[in-house]
């Protein structure tokens, strides 16, 4: 027999599981620190690679410029110049990934609560079942045990 | 006004009744516009400007998700610049890479308003991106709006230098590609104000259309196009570019039209039946407006009498 809040429950989970299974994967595997970490350590990649092109395209557009410098060009300073901005860059960029990663982890792990709970009724569901099944199960049972 | 709403319900029934089919047809006429427009305007690698790419683009947006537009549409872009020139395929590649890690990598944007805007600069109503993205989503999409408008003015401006993007490549000629596309995005003052305007106008539009008064969204409407139309009117005028003014009042008038439509699909209340109740529980009192949406009921389609019934 269909037990339609059985059916609706498993119906919610497997939505869940198209839409946001793969996002709330990481939420699933990793504990908090974990997951903040990894995404700060992305982070730092992307933002040193997306600041090493930017100084790249700087330093093509001001070639001119520089090249008709380069003799008195005080490197040390320009170099302190460089690496503040980067520091910069880089902490703007990883207060940004822990804001928007650490409200995406709780929303995760809220909505992996919720599946959970979910997944705990559907299986009191199953415990509780009708006795017609529990005596076809019985019967299947005697009937592999004679097969043997 | 009966038979507009007729219309309406008619056409959300058709549209949730065949929702799983129209989706990716509608996947599919977006891809393949916008693939024809980029292979129409920048189609210096001949070998993409075929039917059968067309067909093999279209079909896999159709399969895959949303994003994959962006993605394909990002791809033919590079292949038609590398066959212009490879430094300027090298310098948009790295722009497109700046724009993912400082926004797509931290939203669930799908990128259909970036893929949408340039499209919609074509047509000169740009100006209904705002709007819509105000009246449907939160005040960040503005970013994927901005991005879409920095891709336009980018990609127009290497159209309009071509001879000299596509001149071979020696020492010098090399730092003077750079600098020509480099100067359509750091000197490109036009750009700079659609962003700004874009900004400014859906986070108007979301404010005002969230406000508890009546008409929000009418409201939300009329300011999201006034604004865009005073800032950027100001901007033609303060640097003297008295020839798009035309095509601005057009284009705003297109959007308000469009915005209008949306509005009615999407939100349309009876204010005349608007209820105030007020009550109580333990902990708080409550202040409650509801107003009715317009829902016109479709009359039953009459029977017709066959000759089965009468016998």
């Amino acid at each position: 027999m269909i037990q339609n809040e059985k059916v609706a429950y498993m119906t919610k989970m497997a939505v869940f599981e198209t839409r946001e299974g793969k996002k709330c994967e990481p939420m699933r595997k990793y504990f908090r620190k974990d997951y903040l970490a990894l995404q700060i350590i992305k982070s730092f990649l992307y933002a040193t690679a997306g600041f090493a092109l930017l100084f790249v395209f700087w330093c093509v557009y001001q070639a001119d410029d520089l090249m008709a410098r380069i003799d008195t060009l005080n490197y040390a300073k320009v170099g302190i110049k460089i690496g503040k901005s980067y520091l910069v860059c880089m902490a703007a960029y990883i207060a940004l990934t822990y804001a928007v990663y650490s409200v995406r982890y709780v929303k995760g792990k809220r909505k992996l609560r919720r599946m959970e709970r979910y997944l705990k009724k559907v299986k009191r569901f199953y415990r509780k079942k009708d006795p017609s099944d529990r005596k076809s199960a019985h019967t299947e049972k005697i009937g592999q045990m004679d097969e043997k | 006004m009966d038979r507009l709403y007729m219309v309406r319900e008619e056409c959300v029934r058709f549209f949730s009744k065949y929702e799983s089919y129209i989706q990716p047809v509608l996947k599919l006429v977006i891809g393949l516009l916008l693939f024809y427009v980029i292979n129409a305007r920048f189609g210096y690698m001949k070998t993409l400007d075929r039917t059968v790419v067309y067909l093999a683009l279209g079909v896999s947006c159709c399969v895959l998700p949303s994003i994959a537009i962006v993605v394909e549409a990002a791809g033919l872009i590079l292949l038609h610049l590398y066959a212009l020139s490879p430094v300027v395929c090298v310098l948009t590649a790295g722009l497109l890479f700046l724009m993912y890690i400082i926004y797509y990598r931290f939203t669930e944007d799908d990128g259909f308003y970036t893929s949408l805007t340039p499209l919609a600069y074509m047509v000169g109503i740009p100006y209904v991106m705002p709007i819509a993205a105000g009246f449907f989503k939160k005040p960040y999409r503005s970013v994927s709006i901005v991005c879409g408008t920095i891709i336009y003015y980018f990609l127009e401006g290497i159209r309009k230098n071509e001879t000299v993007l596509a001149r071979a490549s020696s020492k010098n000629t090399v730092l003077a590609k750079v600098h020509v596309v480099m100067n359509q995005f750091l000197a490109n003052k036009e750009m700079f104000l659609m962003c700004a305007t874009v900004i400014l106008a859906t986070c108007s539009v979301y404010v005002i259309r969230r406000l508890a008064i009546d008409h929000a969204w009418t409201i939300a409407l009329w300011i999201g196009a006034a604004v865009q139309f005073v800032l950027v009117l100001s901007g033609y005028l303060f640097w003297g570019i008295d020839k798009k003014i035309s095509s601005l009042v057009i284009g705003i008038f297109v959007s308000l039209a469009l915005g209008w439509g949306m509005k009615f699909f999407c939100f349309h209340l009876d204010y005349a039946r608007t209820e105030r109740v007020q009550f109580e529980d333990d902990e708080y009192y409550y202040y409650v407006k509801a107003v009715p949406k317009i829902l016109y009921q479709v009359p039953p389609k009459k029977r017709t009498k066959t000759k089965k019934d009468d016998v």
